[in-house]
Parts: C-alpha cells; structure tokens; sequence
C-alpha cells in the first residue's frame, strides 16, 4: 500500500475517533455540570474551563460558560479541536480515500457532516443532546462498517491503529486534568473525586466501573481503572494492546519493527503496573499517565517513520 | 418502415450518414436498431435520457465546462441515446490501418532518435523535426524496454463524403477518453438494454486488462510480477476521474509525484513497507512536467531523476518520453511517407488532404483559398487555434492571414472534411442527424491490439463540426458488430498478421548495440553495488 494512503487513514481513524470522544466527553460534562454544583465539595463536577484545556481548545484561565464552552467545542469550525473541524477533516480524508474504503463508509462521515452543518448555535444550546446523539450514532455506524465491511488488511489495521492511538490520547489528557498534580491540593479530596466520578461517566464506564473495579467511585480506583483496566474498551491499556494488534498484523516484520516493540513494552508495563501500583497514590498515577502519554508519542512519530515515510502530522492536528 | 414508427429520421442532403442511405432507407446493419429506436416515442426517450443524467451524476461520471454565465459549472458526461454502429467490415480496416499507423510512428520515433535513416533518405527534413516543441533531446540515444514508445495511442478518424475513413489527427501522447468508452457501453447495456437485441456487440470493458498485459510486457522486471503504477498529475486533472477509474480497474497503485523516488537509477515508490520498486508507469502528464532535473526545473509534479532511471532501462514509461515528436501536426502529413519507407506498405487508411505551408506553392494556394480550408497551428493539441475557413468571420480570416504570415512554417492547411452524421436525439426526444468523428485506442505492448470501437464525439449543435467536449461535445456510444463469416478467434484479428510483429521489425544491429548493452551494464552496476552492501 502506499504511504500516502496509509498515512490518510491512519488519520481518518484519529480525526473519527477524535470527533467522538470529544462529543462524549461533552455530554458527560454536560450532564454532570446540571446536577452539580461548584460550591459542592462532593458533587459530580468537571468545570468548562479545564475541559477546554484537555481537548487542546484555546482557554484563557478564566471562567468560560458551558453555553460557550459547547459552542467552540462542538460548532466552531476555526477551532481545530472542534468536532465539526475533526469532521470535516475527516470528510476530506475519506474523499481522498473513496476508492479504498467502502462506499457506506464514506456515507456515514458525509451525513454526520451535513448533520453538523445543519444544527444552529441556538439549536445547540436548548437541546444539545441531539447533536451528541448524531455524532455518536454516525461514528458508532462508522466503526461498525469498518467491522462489518472492510477487508481485513493493512488498510484496516491502519484506520485501527489511529482510531485506538487516538482514543488512548484523549483519555491520557483527561486524567492529566483531573489527577491534580503535587501535593499542595491534598486535603480537597472531595472535589477531585467529583472530577473523577465526572470523568468516569463522560467516557461512558460508570457501569462498567461499578461491575468490574473493586472499590469506591474515588480518584485512584477511577484513575487506575481507566489507566489499566485492560477488560473495559475504553481504558487506556486497551487501547495500547488494540494498537499493538493492529500495527503487528499490517508490519510483514512486526519483530523488527519499532513501533511494534515500543507497544509491546508499553503492554507489558501496563499490566505489570495493574498489580504494583494497585494501591498507589493519585501522584504516582500522575506521574505514570505522563509516562505513557510520552511512550505514546514515540509511537506516534515511529509510525510516521516506519510506514509513512516520515510524513508529518497534519498541521490542524497540533494538540499538546 | 414498418409498424409506423413514431420517430422519423432523414439524413442531411451531400453528406454520408451513417444510418440512412441518400435514398432514405436504412442502411442494412443498422435496419433492426432503427426499427427499435423508432418504436419508441419521444417522451420515453427523453425520460430515458433524464435517468440517464442522474445516474452519471450519481456516479461522479462529469465534465467540467464553462457556463453560460462563465463559470465552470460540473455537468454529466454527455452521451447520447442512439448508438453508433460501425460494421465489421468497415472495422476491419479500421483494425488494420490503425496497428499499420501506430507501427510506422513507433519506427519514426526510434528512428529519430537513433539512426534518422528516414532524414538522410529525404523523407522527412532534419530541421523540422528538431524544431518540433515536444523534440525531446533528452532521450536521444535512449531506446525504451521492449522498443515500444507509443504504448497507448488514440487517432482521431472521420468518414468524408463517400464514407472513406480518413485520419484527422495521431495522437501518441497522452491520448485520454478511454473510461468515457467504457462508462458509456455500461450506461447504455443498463438503460436501453433492447437496443442490443439482434446484434452482435464486441466487448470493451477488457480494455484495462490489455492495458496491463500491454505495461506488464515492456516492465524490464527481473523476475516475479512487474509493478504497474498510474501515474496521475493530482486530483485537480480534469482527467482525474479517468486516472482513478484505470488504476482502480488494473489494480494498480494510483500514484502522485510525492509517492515516486528515484534511487540510484531505479525508481521506487514510498509504501507503507518502505520502499517498493517499480517497473512500468502509465503517466498522465506531459513530459515536460516529468523530471524537473531533465526537463522544466520549474515542475513541481514531478519525480527528480525519473529520466536518469528511464536511461538506465530499469524503468518503462508509457508512453515514451520524445513521443510527442510523431503527432505534431507538421509531421502529420509525412506519415503515409513514413508507412511506405518502414514497413513497404501502402497506407490502408489515408490522411485528409493536406497542404505544407513550408512549400511556397501549397502556401499560395491555401492564402488563396483561406476561407474554403481548415488552418491548424502546428505543436498544439486538440482544437487549440484551429479555423475553420468556411465558418470563420473576414476579420478572423485577415488576422489568420497576418499570422500564417509570419512563420508559414508553423502552420498547416487542410481540405473542410464533411463529417459524416449520426442519428442524435435532441432534448425534446426527436431525431436530428449530427456530425460525428472516431476515436479508437490502441495499446503496444507485446503486439498492437485495438479496442472495438472507440470514442464516438458528435457535435451537438446543427451543422457543427466542432465535436470537442469543452466545446460542447457529446459522445455516443460505438458499436462493432461481430463479422457474420465464422471467424476462429476474434481477438486474433486484433493480433498483428505476417511481417507485423515489433521484434524482427526492429533492424538486429541497432537492437542489440545500444539497448543489450544498457541492460547489461545495468545488470553490472547492480552486482557491484550488491557487493558493497555486503
């Protein structure tokens, strides 16, 4: 397959996985933001601002409102951390890509497309759930054609590989923001745990956390679950094996190959940590998100390097 | 006719129709398609004719033209309804003058750059082929794999008065239009399917598979399959649609400037598991654009050191880079010469008479008949600053004057062909006759195979000559009919006959000097670098 064509997959999987994750993200926030309140130690809360931050849109520090927040996230097409860019993006990416990936495949990114471009701000504000529900129905059909239609090749594996890279990224960011870093917040416990317990349901695991983890919705057994909890999809050890699997089936020397041998690493530790850090505090949490985030960009720039021949990163894609 | 047919149809008065003799009648193979096609009433056929658009559309299958408010405006690829029938007779000799053309161009075109036995015989002068813009001195010397140069090769043919086939115009470089072929019999098989019935159509649809046989056998691979690739110019090309559309129906990478690199002498492209070799590029742009190392330093589509690889013989390129030197229109009128000096043959198909300004009696004569001939400029392609005497205005007709003045050399007269006509439905359903010309496709690779058919272009205005696409152009589907005689095999008549193979053609001396001794110290340069690495 030619570089070209990998490399515009590859990215096609992070802009869908990207423009869903953003989207889940903030009906969860969105959701949590009703209920709490921020004078409430305890309560379910994330505010806006560090959302912001996380998704890698511009913040100032200042209090942002959510009806603002939601607008530069979901609608703003000059924000590259937008949904609506990460799918337009997408869009131009699958055209590219016509004649590789199934026909229905283009048609769910060219209808979610059409359906963002027709939600108003207004729209938006009093009831934004259906535009969360657009996005996450298009891109659930988006991945369930790839299951179901496309041939298990290297164009697949790449398109995998993106969309799981991409999806571990996310994940990464978040905890950074809610695991608060030092020692200086100790004592606010009760707050970060309400993050925590926020972050948890905008990833969508609090069922899957209540059934598989051992303990209290608090910040290390969220954080810990989401980092290495290898049987729940959306934790970040999963997404690493998933990775792994991909880029091992597309490599035709996946032993020689850096990428493969710097995720099996970082597999291997993943699991490893599971148990030894099973009672660790949210600062060596901290410090080991860092860690992978760092590992996962490694892979990032081995991949370019080993299967597309160097070819940079789309600039529009230049979050920190 | 019987049944009372409800469309009527009646060719135009002194010029060939196709369908209908000067009595009226239909003629014989065409009787039964009439028949089928008068039957129907004008509403179903512009019904037809709707479905027809919105499936082209839905298809992606447009051409882009300038609207009347002078923007480009992205309309379906016009074909019309009733198809064009050539019979297989006619075809045959199509067949045959088309592979006779296409062997002597080759032959002119490794002449030129080699021997240039045909210049010191007097045939063809020296100075004007080298002053032709696509002379590419750059590959003189250079003979590619195989020997072939015009890989793919699209002439356009026309019918004059009596219905002889003439050759308009050679085209060896990069002549487009194949996929509208075969788009077209696909459209016309799903929306008129009855209009088959009684007839025997040859097939077109295996034109990429002979395209790719054709690339396979000159690719200069060692061993294995070759590599094939399309190389396209980008997705901005008007003609991306039909890059695409090969690459996709050879199974062959679609390739861009960016994906190519050229490594010692080998050409390679960039995949996903490094760097893979490649053998044989079917190439979409001019040469020019090719290597900017070579050619235009200025070119950004290009892959630097192309042409060093092409030297070495470790690359094929169809077509060939210096084609463009055989289908200049100022050599145009020496190619019967060309038929008889290398291969002894009489032309089987006849050019349009043709008058060379660089003589100072045919200049005379056509400054004194201007408004009755066609003028083309030479070094252009396709319509570009041709006029046409008969249609063209006083002032344009002083301006010409001014103009040929100035360089006779670099112009051209040629005798008004009246192009025969077709029967084309118009937009209220009705029949109108239209004149229409030929293009067939013929790809060398091994041997010279000719596709059934080809693109059929009408001029959709009345009277008009001009059957150009971006002039407004239509095209119609065509149609060769099977030969009633029992014939063994088909595509064997497509094969060249006794004394038309490419291999002995090819005089044995200059076919093991130069190119033997390319391989073989390329088979040299590999050994030692092999060793190094070692």
């Amino acid at each position: 397959m030619l570089a070209r064509i990998g490399h515009e997959l590859y990215w096609l999987g992070r802009y869908v996985s990207r423009a869903e994750h953003t989207a889940r993200m903030l009906e969860g926030v969105f959701a949590a933001d009703l209920q709490g309140r921020p004078d409430d130690p305890v309560g379910v809360n994330l505010s806006w601002g560090p959302v912001m931050a996380i998704m890698g849109a511009e913040w100032d520090g200042r209090r942002v409102q959510a009806g603002d927040a939601l607008q530069r996230l979901m609608l703003d097409p000059t924000q590259d951390a937008s949904v609506v860019a990460c799918v337009r993006r997408a869009r131009e990416s699958a055209k590219a890509l016509r004649d590789v990936v199934p026909q229905d495949m283009w048609e769910a990114i060219n209808s979610l497309s059409l359906e963002l471009l027709a939600v108003s701000p207004d729209a938006l504000l009093h009831d934004p759930s259906v535009a969360f529900r657009a996005v996450r129905e298009r891109c659930t059909l988006f991945w369930g054609l790839v299951g179901r239609t496309m041939l298990r090749d290297e164009a697949s594996a790449f398109l995998a590989a993106g969309e799981r890279l991409e999806g571990a990224s996310v994940l990464l960011r978040m905890l950074r923001v809610v695991l608060p870093a030092g020692g200086q917040r100790t004592g606010d416990d009760g707050e970060s745990d309400g993050q925590a317990h926020a972050l948890l349901r905008a990833v969508g695991g609090e069922q899957a956390f209540r059934r598989g983890a051992a303990g209290p919705p608090d910040t290390p057994h969220v954080a810990r679950f989401l980092l290495f909890e290898r049987d729940y999809p959306n934790a970040v050890a999963a997404h690493v094996s998933a990775v792994l699997e991909a880029l091992d089936q597309a490599d035709v020397a996946s032993r020689h190959s850096p990428p493969v041998l710097r995720l099996s690493r970082l597999a291997a530790d993943l699991d490893f940590h599971r148990r030894s850090l099973a009672f660790a505090d949210r600062n060596v949490l901290v410090e080991q998100s860092v860690v992978v985030q760092g590992e996962l960009d490694a892979v990032d720039r081995d991949i370019s390097e080993r299967y597309f021949s160097g070819a940079l990163r789309p600039t529009a894609f230049s979050v920190a | 006719m019987p049944n009372g047919p409800t469309l009527s149809y009646e060719g135009p008065e002194g010029i060939y129709d196709e369908a209908v003799t000067a009595s009226g009648a239909p003629r014989d193979h065409l009787t039964q398609l009439m028949e089928a096609v008068g039957s129907l009433e004008p509403e179903q056929l512009a019904a037809l004719g709707r479905r027809r658009d919105a499936n082209f559309i839905q298809a992606g299958i447009t051409f882009d033209t300038i609207g009347p408010d002078g923007q480009a405006v992205d309309r379906p690829f016009p074909l019309d309804l009733v198809p064009r029938v050539i019979d297989a007779d006619d075809w045959s000799v199509i067949k045959r003058g088309l592979a006779q053309r296409i062997r002597a161009l080759n032959q002119f075109i490794d002449d030129v750059y080699h021997g240039r036995e045909i210049v010191r015989e007097g045939i063809v002068p020296w100075r004007l082929i080298v002053s032709r813009s696509h002379f590419a001195r750059q590959v003189d010397g250079v003979r590619p794999p195989g020997g072939v140069y015009t890989h793919i090769a699209g002439l356009d043919l026309v019918r004059d008065a009596d219905g002889t086939w003439r050759v308009l115009e050679d085209n060896v470089r990069t002549p487009s239009g194949i996929s509208y072929v075969l788009a077209n019999r696909q459209a016309m098989t799903r929306l008129a399917p009855r209009l088959f019935s009684g007839y025997r159509v040859r097939p077109v649809d295996h034109y990429p598979q002979v395209l790719l046989e054709a690339l396979r056998a000159v690719a200069p691979a060692d061993e294995g399959e070759a590599t094939v690739v399309v190389w396209t110019p980008g997705p901005l090309n008007p003609a991306y649609f039909e890059h695409a559309f090969l690459a996709h129906q050879m199974g062959v990478e679609l390739v861009q400037a960016s994906d190519l690199v050229v490594r010692g002498d080998v050409c390679y492209m960039r995949t996903t598991r490094g760097l893979e070799r490649v053998h044989a590029i079917y190439r979409r742009l001019d040469d020019e654009f090719c290597d900017p190392l070579d050619f235009r330093p200025d070119s950004v589509i290009g892959v630097p050191g192309l042409l060093r690889a092409y030297r070495a013989g470790t690359v094929a390129v169809a077509n060939a880079f210096g084609t463009g030197v055989a289908d200049d229109k100022a050599i145009y009128p020496y190619v019967p010469d060309m038929i008889r000096f290398y291969l002894g043959e009489e032309p089987i198909l006849q050019n349009v008479p043709t008058y060379r300004m660089d003589r100072p009696d045919d200049l005379a004569h056509v400054m004194d008949h201007l408004d009755e001939l066609v003028v083309k400029p030479t070094s252009e392609s396709g319509g570009k600053g041709v006029v046409i005497g008969p249609h063209a205005t006083k002032a344009e007709l002083d301006q010409l004057r001014k103009d040929v003045m100035v360089n006779p050399a670099k112009w051209i007269g040629q005798e008004v062909v009246k192009l025969s006509t077709v029967p084309t439905v118009l937009e209220d359903g009705s029949l109108s006759p239209r004149h229409v010309d030929l293009r067939p496709f013929a790809v060398f690779g091994e041997s010279i195979r000719v596709i059934p058919g080809g693109l059929t272009r009408v001029a959709m205005t009345p009277g008009s000559m001009l059957v150009n696409s971006s002039m407004g152009g239509g095209s119609k589907d065509t149609w060769v009919l099977e030969s009633d005689s029992p014939e063994p095999d088909p595509e064997a008549a497509d094969a060249p006959a006794q004394g038309e193979r490419l291999l002995p053609s090819l005089p044995e001396v200059r076919w093991d000097s130069a190119w033997v001794g390319q391989s073989q110290q390329q088979q040299q340069t590999r050994d030692i670098t092999e060793g190094e690495d070692v």
